[in-house]
């Protein structure tokens, strides 16, 4: 047996639900739900308004903040007793450190890879530790003399492409391309950069880019060993796994040139095996040399 | 109490601080300290203590910038450092088996005080009806019901904050509403009307 339930508490209950809600919906910022539940306040309510006023002036009091010291230098100086300031530094030198540390343990790793890749190279056998460093430096300067080389070729002309691109390759178009020595790819001549013209590309490092080679009096503009990242205006790519050299623009933004030629030499795969090089070009119209804006990441260096 | 800094400044000064910038440091403590200051005031009612948990937390959290994971909100890592200083020191000053002055939340381990204030605090607040009023809710309304009015933070953030569900923190704020404004009455009704404009009302409840 229950005994019926007061309406007025009921009521009342309804009323103070109907308050907090409004509070909660303008303390959220939600005008239209806190103006439809003031209505329904006042239609069950006639002093909703009133009370609702109330609730605002104590909220209203929460809000005014407390006189407050200034805790500054007292904090600096209970922080400076703790770990100082000067001694932060000493964390810039741990971290430092910790960054030569790595640098040390991947140099340590790329000359196991070295030394495991010639040792791979079935001619080479079981060799004493010596031969194995001369066979490192013959292979860097072979490397080097070969990208001399070819580049020597293109730039009288005489590499015979092994690939004709006769037109623009389309944005992010992935070329492969022959062995540099075997052969050079040109592009079809547009004539885009003027012989007679140096163009070295700017700070390589923002690319992740290896040295840039430069030709001078040569259409084929500059060369990238080892291209970690795409040009910053290709596709974010990576290239790590099959290094190569490529040409790319070395002007940053909206401009790009187009290179006459393209070249690229094979990479190595950690596992010693040789990859087919590959490099992308951007096709975007020429721009003249001697424009002006050609961007300040980039300098230009005209003879 | 909203943030009066941008989020880039925020990050630029929280890295610059954490590599040992004193002057970076200092903008932070005086960009956060009012915040922090009312929150643990109003949390404990005793102003030298929350001077003490303030200081505290701005040193642990300066000594301990690199740890700061900043896809989240400084704000709310400073709150969060400052209410744990706040319940160590509560523990020290008033221990748990002081079951006048303390309570612990069942089930969440929580200690949190109830009536903390000596009789020289109950003077320093005596002319702060808000304060004397906050005083005699429950610790959870009166966190809830703080950092909802006087720091505008979102039901969902208090939850997070508080490791409550959103049903549980609304109930929490709504209950200390009603019960914020029978004190403030009952506190106008004693004073006779010597009360201002704002407490003069007459109590409704």
């Amino acid at each position: 047996m229950t005994s019926p339930v007061p309406a007025q508490p009921g009521r009342e209950d309804e009323v103070l639900r109907l308050l907090n809600e409004c509070m909660d919906a303008e303390g959220s910022g939600d005008v239209r739900r806190a103006r439809s539940l003031f209505r329904q306040g006042c239609a069950m309510d006639a002093g909703f308004a009133g009370r609702l006023e109330l609730f605002r002036r104590d909220a209203g009091g929460l809000a005014l903040p407390p006189a407050s010291p200034d805790f500054t230098g007292r904090v600096l100086a209970a922080a400076e007793e703790r770990r100082p300031f000067s001694a932060f530094p000493s964390r810039r030198r741990v971290t430092r450190g910790r960054a030569i540390a790595g640098a040390a343990c991947l140099a340590l790793i790329a000359g196991y890879f070295a030394v495991s890749q010639v040792l791979s190279d079935p001619s080479s056998g079981a060799q004493p530790i010596g031969s194995l460093v001369a066979a490192s430096r013959a292979d860097v300067s072979e490397s080097f003399s070969t990208i001399s080389g070819a580049m020597e070729d293109l730039r009288r002309g005489l590499a015979a492409p092994v690939r004709e691109i006769t037109s623009p390759p389309v944005a992010g178009q992935h070329v492969r391309f022959a062995l540099l020595g075997d052969g050079g790819v040109r592009t079809a001549s547009t004539g885009v950069a003027p012989t007679r013209r140096r163009l070295s590309l700017g700070d390589t490092s923002r690319y992740g880019l290896g040295p840039a080679l430069t030709l001078p009096d040569s259409p084929l503009a500059a060369a990238i060993t080892r291209a970690g990242h795409a040009h910053a205006g290709l596709p974010a790519r990576r290239f790590a796994e099959e290094p190569a050299i490529a040409l790319f623009s070395g002007v940053a933004g909206e401009r790009s040139i187009m290179f006459s030629a393209l070249a690229a030499r094979p990479g190595r795969t950690l596992l010693g095996a040789k990859s087919v090089p590959s490099a992308s070009v951007r096709p975007l119209p020429p721009i003249d040399l001697d424009h002006p804006d050609l961007g300040e990441d980039n300098r230009l260096f005209q003879r | 109490m909203a943030s009066w800094m941008t989020r880039a400044k925020e990050q630029r000064l929280i890295r610059e601080a954490a590599l040992g910038d004193r002057e970076a440091a200092g903008d932070l403590v005086r960009t956060y300290q009012h915040g922090v200051f009312a929150y643990i005031l109003r949390l404990c009612g005793h102003r030298e203590l929350a001077e003490d948990v303030v200081q505290e937390a701005f040193v642990r959290v300066l000594t301990n910038l690199d740890r700061f994971d900043p896809r989240y909100r400084f704000s709310t890592w400073l709150f969060t450092i400052a209410r744990r200083v706040l319940l160590n020191q509560q523990d020290k000053r008033w221990p748990a088996s002081d079951s006048d002055r303390c309570t612990t939340t069942p089930g969440r381990g929580r200690v949190g005080l109830t009536r903390p204030l000596a009789d020289e605090d109950s003077r320093d607040s005596s002319r702060d009806a808000i304060q004397r009023a906050l005083m005699e809710l429950s610790v959870e309304q009166r966190e809830v019901v703080v950092l909802f009015h006087q720091h505008d933070w979102p039901i969902w953030l208090i939850a997070e904050q508080l490791d409550l569900p959103e049903g549980t923190v609304k109930s929490h704020l709504h209950r200390a509403r009603i019960r914020l404004r029978a004190l403030l009455a009952a506190q106008a009704e004693e004073l006779g009307g010597a009360w201002d404009d704002v407490h003069r009302e007459e109590a409704w409840l």
